[in-house]
This record gives C-alpha cells, structure tokens and sequence, in this order.
C-alpha cells in the first residue's frame, strides 16, 4: 500500500512538474536560469513577457531582460555562465550538434550589461552580437555593455576576444586579456588598456550576492530581496 | 503536513563525519603515539586531509608529516596542526599526483626523543603509501550545472540541474541516477533533453541547513554503471538577521578541550582553547587563529599558536606563527613567529618574511670547571669562569627577501636572500650559537601552457657553527690561515667585505668560498604530452649547505632523477618508472663515496566501478660505497640491497548496503652484504573496512598483520579494529565506539568511546573516553571533554 501511495505521489509531483510554470514543456532547453533577482522577465515562442522562475529552462531564441536593481544567472548546456544586470535585454541563440556534443552559442545583446564566463569547447563558437558589434569569445571572461546610443564596450578579464564592427568603419582587432574596446555607431573600433573604471564594472558582474530587507507588518513580515 | 527531514548535517557534524566515517583509507599500526591515521578521498589534484588520533599527547613537542609522490628523490616535511588528541595536515591539491604519496610520520617529543609512524619506519625505511585515483575524461561528460562546487544558498534557492550535453553516444542518459546526501531523488527529476531538474522546495523532503553531498551516476546503454561525479553544497539557515546586511561574510569557530590522561600510573590534565576568526569583503580576506594550551611551557618551544592575516589578489600580509613559503633551499615549512608579507605589482613582486623561529629557554649550570677538560658542554661564562651546563636554546630570529618577476604562469625569476643568527645574549647557559646567511636565485619557464617546463634554482650558503667569539680579530687570522691552510688574504678579504652583515672567524663555513661544499642547485624539466609525463631533475647539494629556513634537507648529495608517468585507457590504467642515481661525499672528505640508486616502477588500474582499483608496486634500492668487503677496510664498507613490493586494492560495492573496504600488502626485504649483516625483512597485510547500514548507522572493520625480521630480533602482531557510529535524535546525538585488541608480540587492549551532542546546531559538546589495557605495564585511560561553537 505505501509502494502505491509513493507511486501514485511521484507520478503526481512528474505530471505537476511537466504543467508547472517553473519549468514549462521545453523539448530543447539549450540554458536555464539559476538564479533571479527581482525582476527577470523571459519571452518565449508561446508566451509574451512573463516572470521568469528559477530553474526556468530556456531555448534557442528565448528573450531575457532585467529591471531596475535586478540579475539573472543564465548559465548555457556547457556550464558557459552569463550575468546579466540590471536594466538589459538580450536574446540568446544556441545550435546543439549532437554529432561533436557541442553547442555553439550567440547571444544578442540589445541594451544594458552582462558578464560572461566561457567554457566552450575548441571548436565550439560563443558569440556576443549588438547592434554595432560581433565578439567571438576565445575565452574565457570578461563583460559586455549597450549604452544607450548604441555604443558597444567589451572588456576582457581572461583570454582573447576577436571584435568586428558591423556598421561604417567596420574595423576589427584582438582585445587579450587586461583590455577593453569600444565600437561606436560609425564601426570604429578602439581598443585599450582596461582602467579602475572598467574593473569595477567586471567586479559588479561578477557579484551575484543579494541583500534582504524585512519590513515588519500587522500580518507579519515581509521580506525584500535586492541586488545592489 | 510535516515535511520528512534527512541527514540534516551542518558543516561541524559534516566534518567530524567527513573525518570519522567517510574516509577513504584507514590504517591502524602499532604505535605507542598514534592510534590511527586517516585520509580523506584521495584524488588527483585535489587536497588530501591526513589526520593522525593520537594515543596520548603527553610530552609531544612536535608533529612532522613527511610525504613524497611517485618518483620523488626526498619527503618533505611539514609540521602537523596539534588540537587535543588529533594532528591534521593538509596535502595541497597541486602536491596529489597519482599513483600514490608515500608518507612517514615523525613524533618530536619534549624530552628530544623521536619517534615514528609506522614505527619501524626509522628501521626499515617503509613508508606507507596512499593510492592516488587520477581525474578521470569522462568527468567532463556530467556537468553540474547546479549547485555551484560549495555553494550555500537558502533552501528556497536550492535545485540540481544537471547537463548531458557533453555524455558520450554509449550513455543512457534516461538512466542517469541522482543522489542527495545518498539519497536516491532521480524518480522526483525532470529529464528534459540533455538537462536533468531536481527541486527541492516542490517535494516533501527538507534539505536542512549545513553541508550536503550530490552525486551523479551515469548509465551506458547496457545499463552498466559509466561514470559518476560527486559535488557538495551548503545550505543556509533562514536568518531574518540578512536586514542590511553587509557585503561581509565572516565565520567565527571557538573550541575548547579539558582531558585528563593517565599514562603508566601519571595522572595529567590538558586544557587547550581554539579560536578561528575569519572574515572576507569583496576580495580581502581577514583571518585569525589563536590557539592556547596548557603545555605552553617557558622551558620549552612555543605550543601556543596565533596568526592574523589579511590577504587579496595582490597582496598577504600575515603577523604571528607563519610557514612562508620562499624557494625549497631558503625557506619552506619553517615554523616563523614574525611578519610575513608578498606584494605584487604588475610584474613585480616582492616577498618578506621577518621573525622568531626558535625562542630563547635557558640551560642549566652544572659545576664549575677548573681544568682544561674539553667538552660541547663546557663553556666559558661571562666572568671568564669555565663551567659545565646542560645548554639551553638561544633566541634566534630570521629575515628573508625575494624580489621576483612574474609573467603570469609562463616566466619567473626571483632573487632571495636570508640571514638567521641567534641572540648571544638571549640566554646565560648555552653553547655554540650559530649564524647562517643565504643567497640564491630561482627561475621557471612555461612552454605551451606549462605543457613544457623547466625550473631551476641555486643557493650559496654560509654558516658558522660558533660565533660566541665574535669576529676574529687580525692577530688570529694569521694563526687560523696557517691552521686550516688557507689564503691570509682571503681570509682577510672576507672579514672586510662581510664582516658588516656576518660573524667571521674560524667556526665559519666554508671558509674558502671557491670550495662549493655550501652550494646547492636543483634544476628539472618536465614535458606532459600524449597523456605522458616525462621529468628529469638534477640536484647538487654541497656537504655544507645550510639554511635555517629549511630543516629537512639531506645534503652532501649530488644526482640525477627521471620519471615518466604513462595514462591510458581514458586514465585508467598508469604506468610509472623512475631512476635515481645519487652520491655523496661530494667534497672528497669522507673514507669512500656512496652511491644511492632506485628503481620505482608501478602499475596503477582504476577501472572506477564493478572492479577494485589495485596499485602494484616494486621499488629496487642498492646502496654501496665500492669498499672491497672483504679487505681490510671491510668494517667501511657499505653494500646492501632492499627489494620492495606492494599490492593495494580499493574497492566500493553494493550488497544490501555500500562498503568502502581496503587492502594493502607490502613486503620489503632488505640484504646487508657489509659486516654488519643488519638483514631486515617486513611484511604487513591490511584491511580495512566501512559499511553505511542507513543513513544513521555506519560500521569499520580493520585488521592488520605485520611482521618484521631484524638482526636485534622480531617482531610480529595481529590488530584489529571493530567500530560503529550511530546518529540520534535527528543528528543531533553521535555515538561511537570501537575496540581494538593487539596480539602476539605485542599485546594491547584499547577501547575508544565518543558521544557527541549537539545543544544547538552551531554548538556541540562531546565526550571522549579510551581505555587501554596494556599486558607488560599499568593500564592507561585518556578522558576528555570537547565543545565547539560555530557563528557565520
């Protein structure tokens, strides 16, 4: 009788497990979320703009973006690991060869800033396009940032990155490890020594850490989770 | 509904599990000091926890862990962490390299007697070894996506994702099996294309806060077991106290220990208090340790222990009781009671390490000596009187620089310098302080992400073994030059250039520096391709060579080493062989030149489930000095021959329960040809080991046989070891008893009883109870009281 009862519950947690929101009925999930921070919203195929829940899976076309004080962890099938801070959209694109076990992945940045950590295999790709720039990722860390205007900045912590400029100039170069480089609108590509500036912002992508505030009300507590 | 809680374990009881149950290899010898050492799983490149349970801690001044890998020309020596009845050192990750580490320990005791473990190890030179299971290709394949390697998270963030993308075409991934805390929560995963999802918040199970295992096993399509990987996490307690919390992450550990031992009818109490402090914000790191016990003793070396050190990517600074670690020749696993500072800056980085390294403890007067009689132990007192002393330990201090420059893994090159020289006047009875000053230089050059890599360093030393009569004065150098037939001018030279930062005189080493009898060099390169590791050493060390930073140095020794390490089958299968050819006698000083040649060989086979790994092992060590055995300086000579085998078998299996058992051989037979005949023969057979009953219950079994054939006689016993631990009161009461007779030519009794509860989750007491009936003396019981508290 217990067998049956423990049956009958995990059939039951496995038929509300494929139904639940926190992990909708994805054929070919290529990534999934690890970790949220206040607002994380996600688009998919069948469904516009909703919350995003940990442990969400994603697919190849998924759209993620941030609010204000917000993160996502996004982390790919080849444990490549994505942050992505407050105030950024992007979509992620990943084409799974089953042959070779790769996965090669391209994720479009529309605005706002993320960190990246590779872990790509030799003849994998992992791209980071925007709208002034393709970055093929050698490895291994490093940030990506929109501004605004359309200007794109790409700093590299660890390894060697390959920038190309997609509009005007359409300039190229190498950007190793200890350096940034900036593509503006005209496809100018300037590449330099990184600055205290530019750590610090490789320093806040790599902080995932929350802080807690506990408001004490007449129906107890409430609690609020932020990302500073 | 109340949710079902398991193995709720926070990282204090993880640990003490970690240490008492979960160990890899257990081995039990007899020892009047050790009653067992234990390691944690042993895998390459991965840190090896080696704790020695001491019988009794009476009169132990020191602790000194010697290991070595597979091929290695010498031990090193590293002081073991004392804490009431356990000594711990950690093997550094970079340092377990398979097949095996070999290792002794050596007991200082108080009364300046040594002992080791195993214990005929200072005859028989045996040391024991730890099979070294390599990393495995097929780690790569099962990516655990979540949780983070030691991650702590809360429980409503806790979930396990797991990626197949990288599983070969021979794996079920449908198959794949999930386990938490070895508890099997594959039937609650979501299995979605090459990700696996477990959550624990959606199921009637509680993860509670502390330490937690999860591991994976991956099926091939016969649905035989293909690989398995294991990680651990943390989960957090619920702490409304996170309001404004700051960016600082802390962990306070307090423990104290009050025990009474009573060996051979002497009644001792032993009271020792530890404090761990340790603090981060963002990329500093503030930690502290102080440690206090009532063996702290005036006459004696420090026991008492405290360290404060702030550290972070460019920068470590550290005041109190420090190993800094400069280049193996100047200083490396010295104790230092100072300042120790590193500082890099782009390229440069620079290394500072000032401080005590032996204190001060006066000697005793004996009597006055008014004839000419000549003795170490006789010394002429301030008032020109002669006396006779029992010498005391004069204060000595050490400062050692290293400049160097860094290019990240691929170039470095330092400079280093010391000086130690004890305090003449630290103390009223004592003889021969001493001096010493070392110079040399380091390089490394990496090829190819250090597939390619080539190490040198050379150290020239000067020692002088007495400078309690200062510099000598010119009307001596005369005298001194003709004495030891030696250049004036030299002489004389190097009182002028050296005697601003150095005592010279006749007692210093070498006085004529274009001897190298204090020279050191050690150069290697090492290739590591097509799952080949390939190293050739070649080291010098002059007869002389001398450096207070480094106490475990042989000298007079001079040779080549070469090792290769062959993996095969996905590194299932080593192969390793190595030569060595050394000698000594390198400055023609002695009667005959000996020289030290091993062969090591060892085939290790790990095929990682349904089989046991087995590690074989011969070692063939030949030590001659060339001395015709039977002529008339026959009683000189030295010839003798040592064939060593081992055959180690790890094995983990299901039947109705998991066990973890181990089984170890070694035979060693040594043939003296000299005139001594000091012939040894040593054979051990050990077993060992644990079953896991249920999530509360665990069990060990050891049995031990060794048997030892010496000139002086043998000896010969039987151990065993029956022992359990049982958790109650949802893991917050362990029990644990064992027994452990000793027969044959040694005969011993002991009964070891421990409970452990826990008041609060951060805050346990426990109690520990030995008994040991000894056959030949009075029996001897050990009793103590332990408490520990944890804050984070």
């Amino acid at each position: 009788m217990k067998k049956l009862i423990f049956t009958m519950v995990i059939l039951l947690f496995s038929v509300s497990l494929l139904f639940s929101g926190n992990n909708p009925k994805s054929k070919n999930p290529v990534a999934l979320i690890t970790k949220i921070v206040q607002d994380v919203k996600v688009k998919t195929d069948e469904n516009d703009w909703t919350n995003a829940k940990p442990a969400q899976l994603l697919e190849s076309g998924n759209e993620i973006k941030t609010g204000k004080k917000s993160l996502a962890l996004i982390k790919f099938t080849d444990n490549s690991l994505l942050r992505v801070v407050e105030n950024t959209s992007l979509k992620i694109y990943a084409d799974k060869k089953t042959a070779t076990k790769d996965i090669s992945k391209n994720t479009h940045i529309d605005k706002g800033e993320l960190g990246f950590e590779v872990k790509k295999q030799q003849d994998e790709e992992f791209k980071f396009t925007t709208p002034t720039m393709v970055a093929s990722i050698r490895g291994t860390s490093g940030t990506v940032e929109v501004y605004d205007d359309g200007t794109s900045l790409l700093s590299v912590e660890t390894g060697e990155v390959e920038v190309n400029a997609t509009l005007g100039d359409k300039q190229s170069g190498n950007v190793t490890a200890g350096k940034y480089a900036t593509v503006n609108l005209d496809g100018q590509l300037d590449i330099k020594e990184s600055t205290p500036e530019i750590q610090k912002k490789q320093e806040k992508t790599r902080r995932s850490e929350t802080k807690k505030l506990m408001i004490k009300t007449n129906k107890g507590f409430i609690v609020i989770e932020y990302y500073e | 509904m109340k949710r079902k809680t398991y193995f709720g374990l926070n990282k204090v009881v993880f640990t003490i599990l970690f240490l008492l149950v979960s160990t890899s290899f257990s081995i039990a010898q007899i020892s009047n000091t050790i009653s067992e050492v234990k390691t944690s799983d042993a895998r390459e490149r991965q840190d090896l926890l080696i704790q020695a349970s001491l019988v009794q801690s009476s009169g132990i001044s020191e602790i000194t862990l010697f290991y070595r890998a597979f091929g290695e020309n010498e031990y090193t020596g590293r002081d073991m962490d004392l804490m009431g009845s356990y000594a711990t050192y950690n093997i550094p990750g970079n340092e377990v390299i398979p097949p095996f580490i070999e290792y002794y320990i050596q007991i200082n005791f108080t009364t300046g007697q040594k002992e080791t473990y195993p214990m005929d190890y200072s005859t028989n030179e045996v040391p024991l070894k730890i099979p070294i299971q390599s990393v495995s290709p097929k780690d790569q394949e099962v990516l655990i996506l979540s949780p983070d390697v030691n991650a702590k998270m809360k429980l409503e963030d806790f979930f396990v994702s797991i990626s197949l993308l990288r599983a070969s075409d021979d794996v079920n991934k449908q198959a794949t099996k999930l386990y938490v805390d070895n508890y099997d929560i594959t039937d609650m995963a979501l299995f979605a294309d090459d990700i696996i999802l477990f959550q624990a918040v959606n199921f009637p199970i509680t993860l509670t806060p502390g330490v937690h295992s999860l591991k994976v096993e991956i099926y091939d399509n016969k649905n035989n077991l293909y690989h398995s990987v294991s990680s651990s996490f943390e989960i957090l307690p619920e702490d409304f106290k996170m309001i404004a919390k700051t960016d600082i992450k802390y962990n306070l550990t307090l423990q104290g220990e009050s025990r009474n031992e009573n060996l051979k009818g002497t009644s001792t109490w032993y009271n020792n208090v530890n404090i761990d402090f340790n603090a981060s914000l963002s990329d500093w790191v503030l930690a502290t340790r102080l440690y206090l016990t009532s063996e702290e003793k005036k006459y004696l070396q420090p026991n008492n222990r405290f360290l404060i050190s702030l550290s972070s990517d460019w920068m470590n600074l550290a005041y109190g009781d420090n190993f800094p670690q400069f280049p193996s020749l100047i200083l490396d696993g010295k104790r230092v009671r100072g300042v120790s500072a590193s500082v890099q800056a782009s390229y440069v980085k620079l290394q500072v390490a000032y401080g005590e390294v032996s204190r001060n403890v006066e000697g005793d007067f004996i009597q006055y000596i008014t004839t000419n009689q000549m003795a170490t132990n006789i010394i002429t007192l301030a008032d020109g009187q002669r006396a006779e002393i029992n010498p005391g330990t004069f204060k000595r201090n050490l400062l050692s620089v290293r400049p160097s420059l860094v290019f990240d893994n691929t170039f470095q090159w330092g400079l280093s310098f010391l000086h130690g020289k004890d305090d003449v006047n630290s103390i009223q009875y004592g003889a021969k302080p001493q001096e010493n000053l070392v110079l040399g230089t380091d390089f490394q050059l990496g090829l190819d992400d250090r597939k390619i890599l080539l190490t040198a360093q050379a150290a020239f030393s000067l020692f002088n073994s007495d400078i309690s009569t200062g510099t000598i004065g010119d009307d001596l150098i005369d005298s001194v030059s003709n004495s030891f037939n030696i250049d004036e001018s030299l002489l004389r030279n190097l009182k002028n250039y050296l005697g601003p930062f150095f005592t010279v005189n006749q007692f210093m080493q070498p006085l004529n520096p274009q001897e190298l009898s204090t020279f050191a060099t050690e150069a290697a390169l090492s290739l590591n391709y097509f799952n080949n590791y390939l190293k050739a050493t070649y080291i010098y060390r002059g007869g002389d060579f001398q450096s207070f930073g480094q106490t475990y140095l042989r000298n007079d020794i001079a040779g080549i080493n070469i090792t290769d390490r062959l993996r095969l089958f996905e590194n299932k299968l080593f192969l390793s062989i190595g030569y060595e050819n050394l000698e000594n006698n390198l400055q023609k000083t002695a009667f005959a030149t000996t020289s030290f040649k091993t062969f090591n060989t060892s085939v290790s086979y790990f095929p990682r489930h349904d089989f046991p790994g087995i590690v074989v092992g011969y070692t063939n060590y030949a030590v001659s000095n060339g001395v015709d055995l039977l002529g008339k300086d026959s009683v000189k000579a030295t010839d003798d021959l040592t064939n060593r085998y081992s055959v180690q078998l790890n094995y983990s299996f299901l039947y109705k329960v998991k066990h973890t058992t181990a089984l170890s051989f070694f035979f060693s037979d040594r043939q003296d040809k000299s005139v001594y005949k000091n012939d040894v023969q040593n054979v051990s057979l050990l077993f060992s080991s644990n079953s896991y009953w249920t999530n509360y219950l665990t069990s060990n079994f050891n049995f031990g046989y060794t048997s030892s054939d010496m000139k002086t006689g043998q000896l010969n016993y039987f151990t065993f070891t029956l022992g359990g631990k049982y958790a109650l009161m949802n893991d917050k009461l362990f029990l644990a008893a064992s027994v452990n007779p000793t027969f044959g030519d040694f005969e011993r009794r002991v009964v070891d009883m421990n409970v452990q509860y826990y008041i609060l989750q951060n805050f346990s007491i426990a109690l520990q109870a030995r008994y040991f009936n000894n056959k030949d003396f009075k029996d001897d019981t050990i009793i103590g009281l332990m408490t520990s508290y944890d804050l984070r």
